[in-house]
C-alpha cells in the first residue's frame, strides 16, 4: 500500500490515468483500496439493481 | 443540493456504483461502494470531460458501505467520520456476513442517529420516498 505525500491535481491525474488500481486520497497521502470478496462485490451488485429499479426517472442523457 | 433533510429528491438519481468519489475535504477524497448523488446538476456539466475525475463534495442522499475483510474498520470509522463531516444525510454500513445493516441518519441539528436492522427487515432511506429495501431479499 502506497503511503507517499500527493496534492489533490496528482491524486486525480493518477486517479485518471491508472485503471487497474483504485486510489484514495487520505489525508494527504495516497491509499490503495483493497479488491472484494465474492460476497462483497455480490451484494453490492444486488443493492445497486434493487435501487436503480426503485428509483423514479432514468438517467438524463446527452441529447 | 437545494434539498433539506426530510424531503424527497425531485430530480432524477444517479447509483453511482463502485467508482465515484466523495470528497470530505480538499485533502481527503474518499471512494464510497454504492451511493445516490443528485440533482443532476451536479453530475451532468462534466459529461464528456475527458479530464474530470467523478468527485461530489455535496452532501449526498445515501451512501451505503459494505463491510469487506480487507477495509471493514477503516471503512466503519474512518470513513463514516468523512460521511458526516460532509453532511450525508443517510450512511448504511452493510455486513454481508452478519447479515445486518447500520443507518447513521442525519438530524435537522447536524447530530446523526443510529439504527440497526436485520435480516427480516425492510429499511427505507429517509431522503428516498417510496424506496424500500428488503433485508431478506437483498441478503438471500
Amino acid at each position: 500500500m502506497a503511503r507517499m505525500p500527493v496534492s489533490e491535481a496528482t491524486f486525480r491525474q493518477l486517479s485518471l490515468e491508472d485503471d487497474d488500481t483504485t486510489w484514495e486520497l487520505v489525508c494527504g497521502r495516497l491509499r490503495e483500496k483493497p479488491t472484494m470478496t465474492y460476497d462483497h462485490g455480490d451484494l453490492t451488485d444486488d443493492l445497486g439493481y434493487i435501487l436503480r429499479t426503485a428509483l423514479p426517472g432514468r438517467l438524463p442523457r446527452r441529447p | 443540493m437545494g434539498t433539506s433533510f426530510g424531503q424527497p429528491y425531485q430530480a432524477d438519481y444517479r447509483v453511482a456504483h463502485n467508482h465515484a468519489r466523495t470528497a470530505a475535504t480538499r485533502r481527503h477524497l474518499l471512494r464510497y461502494r454504492t451511493s445516490l448523488s443528485c440533482p443532476r446538476s451536479s453530475w451532468t456539466p462534466h459529461r464528456g470531460e475527458k479530464e474530470s475525475l467523478e468527485s461530489y463534495s455535496e452532501p449526498i442522499p445515501l451512501v451505503v458501505e459494505v463491510w469487506s475483510p480487507s477495509t471493514g474498520r477503516y471503512d466503519a470509522r474512518d470513513k463514516l467520520d468523512g460521511y458526516k463531516l460532509r453532511g450525508d444525510l443517510e450512511i448504511w454500513l452493510i455486513d454481508p456476513y452478519a447479515f445486518t445493516l447500520v443507518a447513521h441518519r442525519r438530524q435537522p441539528d447536524g447530530t446523526y442517529t443510529r439504527r440497526d436492522f436485520a435480516r427480516g427487515d425492510v429499511v427505507e432511506p429517509v431522503a428516498l420516498a417510496g424506496v424500500r429495501i428488503d433485508l431478506e431479499q437483498l441478503f438471500a
